[in-house]
């Protein structure tokens, strides 16, 4: 008997933690790098996620496939980022995909798990010439995927008992407006941007938490958050532009 | 002939077990018992609720709560037979990760739920390891199916599906680098996730 004790990986953290970086890190240190990026977004469809329908020059039905179905068929690494954003129905199109590792194209084309395109081949005695003929490949055994996500919350509660058993979940999460992600942000910044004023690093730092505590205020209705990457960027142009800070904010955030 | 609609109950806990023994060698006979317990107390929670919105009224907080499915518990049985160290609480918020669920906000769910992973809590002579990942090397394998060979601290070794390119991992200390410690916690995780594998023949 065949168990599914693996899983795939999902990365919950909020906008701007550092999701894409710490994903980027995984596929290095397995070898997946590059990757295979699908960005979800509200309305796609099992279409968007699978395999898109176009027109060839002679006005003929082509179909393509997206970036997951590359992925399952080359062994690749697929990141699904903002997978919170994924509509009900192609939830269902991407379960079977995770939990079986089966896929039905539009066109016609399947894929099954490489275990039971095996058992096809030495218990039905089919050749892979026949099973090619009838559209049947295997899904690649290395495939496998991480989706990114935002936490769920009381408009998008994204993280149901349907999405749950899908994956491995792993939390990314720095509060930037505690002392401790100020600390963080700071030693950051100053790591990664040379050049950099001295006095930019903590100043940053300390308008993101005032941002955020902002933000969390209710009775605001401005959001304001200041993510990691935004500070990044600010913090790469005031090393080119070293000027005042209200500049560096003003170009570099607003 | 009409389809017909029929209850699935859940594996009884000789079959899941009979599953981990086949799967999980190396998990002790007592944890496993363990994690089983915990799947069966949130089940009965679930079965509780359900009572209550018949009797009392709907509860919506209770509605969204969550369960740990049986594959989610050979999963977490896994993860402790590869990483034999690793506290059974941690391989259990991998499957189940309460700190992430929006409806342990409600507070009554959230105490059920706190008392429930409570259970999990251990000697710290069980598995309090913080595993560090050491090592990724590409291996000889099948090129149409790269594999690699993850190494971790303290001493844990698994062979893992890989893609092909040469693995590199970070140094937190390199000069430049974004990667801080937290990243590198994370990183481990993740690797001790991806090599479990998917299937497993039991």
């Amino acid at each position: 008997m065949i168990v599914r004790t693996g899983k795939d990986l999902c990365l919950i953290g909020e906008r701007g933690a550092g999701k894409s970086f710490v994903a980027r890190h995984f596929a290095r240190a397995t070898g997946y790098a590059p990757v295979e990026t699908v960005f979800i977004y509200s309305d796609m469809t099992a279409r968007d996620l699978l395999q898109r329908r176009t027109t060839g020059e002679d006005k003929e039905t082509l179909w393509q496939p997206t970036p997951l179905t590359r992925a399952a068929v080359s062994g690749r690494l697929c990141v699904l980022d903002g997978i919170q954003r994924l509509p009900t129905g192609a939830i269902s199109a991407l379960l079977r995909l995770v939990e079986d590792r089966e896929l039905t194209l539009f066109d016609g084309t399947r894929y099954v798990r490489p275990e039971r395109y095996a058992a096809m081949r030495t218990e039905l005695g089919m050749s892979e010439e026949e099973l090619t003929a009838k559209q049947i490949f295997p899904v690649h055994p290395g495939f496998r995927i991480l989706a990114l996500a935002t936490p769920p919350t009381g408009e998008a509660p994204w993280l149901t008992n349907e999405m749950l058993h899908l994956f491995h979940f792993f939390r990314l999460s720095i509060d930037l407006t505690s002392e401790e992600g100020r600390e963080h942000s700071t030693a950051l910044l100053q790591a990664v941007v040379p050049g950099l004023p001295a006095e930019v690093p903590h100043a940053l730092a300390t308008f993101a938490a005032a941002m955020g505590n902002m933000e969390a205020d209710q009775s605001n209705t401005v959001s304001a958050s200041v993510s990691l990457r935004l500070m990044l960027r600010a913090a790469r142009r005031a090393a080119i532009y070293p000027t005042d800070f209200y500049e560096i904010v003003a170009a570099g955030i607003m | 002939m009409a389809h017909r609609a029929r209850p699935q109950d859940p594996a009884t806990d000789e079959a899941l077990l009979a599953v981990m023994g086949a799967t999980c060698s190396s998990l002790s006979p007592e944890r496993a018992q363990r994690l089983l317990a915990f799947h069966r107390a949130l089940l009965a929670t679930g079965a509780e609720a359900l009572v209550a919105v018949d009797s009392v009224g709907p509860s919506s907080a209770l509605q969204q709560l969550m369960f740990c499915s049986e594959p989610g518990v050979l999963s977490a049985a896994k993860l402790l037979h590869t990483f034999p160290l690793m506290p059974l609480a941690e391989a259990v918020s991998r499957v189940y990760p309460l700190e992430a669920m929006y409806a342990v906000r409600d507070v009554g769910v959230r105490a059920k739920l706190e008392a429930l992973l409570s259970g999990l809590a251990e000697d710290a002579a069980a598995g309090d390891a913080a595993y560090v990942v050491s090592q990724s090397v590409q291996m000889d394998s099948d090129p149409q199916h790269p594999s690699i060979r993850l190494e971790f601290t303290p001493s844990a070794t698994a062979a893992a599906s890989g893609g092909g390119g040469v693995p590199r991992l970070p140094s937190p200390l390199e000069e430049g680098s974004a990667m801080q410690e937290h990243h590198m916690k994370l990183l481990t995780e993740m690797l001790q996730s991806h090599a479990i594998g998917i299937r497993d023949q039991s």
